[in-house]
């Protein structure tokens, strides 16, 4: 949420990339956890973020957030073949692909490798993923 | 006489001395000595002996039962099938 407020949104979870890099959005309502143990409330992302921002969108940088308990943001680069790892359990119907590890890597190489976030306080991610998008 | 052969993966990516391959959903990444056994295996079938020396000429001398160790990991991974034929 907070990096749909700086950024602006896209998608919650899911989102499509073609093999020039183009993304094509998917701005599904985002479902939030409001009250534990309850079903979670689906929320419009107008009335969250605003104005949509319209494409075309390009792929510009890979970050894999990884929340933790406490700690600083930490940033980490990802080398490339343990980037695919780490990116394909994450990306559906990659199997379905021809050439499928081929086609991740490119899009890797095309935005200057994957980089890990480690972060505990998501309204620390913002500068950091501006400057990751900057870097590029 | 033990003989090793590859078995097919979805897709495999090299970069530099290691790669990366996929079979089913599942991405794993490979260190030089198991890239170097599979790329052997690229040519054909071999010989757990052929690939112990062939691997000792670019790497040398694998401590003992360390190739074994590293077959037997690639066989789980479903990469490597060892088949034992009649010399």
């Amino acid at each position: 949420m907070a990096l749909g407020r700086d950024f602006g949104y896209l998608s919650d979870e899911t989102a499509g990339v073609l093999p020039d890099g183009t993304v094509v959005p998917y701005p599904k309502p985002l479902s939030i956890i409001e009250t534990p143990g309850q079903p979670k409330v689906q929320a419009d992302p107008g009335e969250l973020f605003g104005a949509q921002p319209t494409g075309p969108f390009a792929l510009k940088a890979l970050i894999y957030l990884s929340r933790r308990e406490a700690g600083p943001v930490e940033v980490e680069e990802v080398p490339l073949l343990e980037s695919l790892a780490l990116l394909a359990p994450q990306t559906s119907f990659l199997s379905k692909l021809d050439q499928p590890l081929h086609r991740l890597a490119d899009l890797v190489k095309l935005c200057g490798g994957v980089h890990e976030v480690r972060y505990s306080d998501t309204a620390a991610l913002g500068p950091v993923v501006r400057r990751l998008l900057e870097a590029q | 006489m033990k003989v090793l052969s590859r078995l097919p993966v979805l897709d495999e990516y090299a970069d530099a001395d290691r790669c990366a391959v996929m079979l089913g959903n599942d991405v794993l990444v490979l260190s030089e000595i198991p890239t170097a056994l599979l790329r052997l295996l690229a040519e054909g079938l071999l010989s757990l002996a052929d690939v112990e020396s062939r691997l000792a000429a670019d790497f040398g001398p694998a401590p003992q039962g360390a190739l074994a160790g590293v077959v037997e990991q690639l066989v789980a991974a479903g990469l490597l099938e060892v088949t034992e034929v009649s010399a």
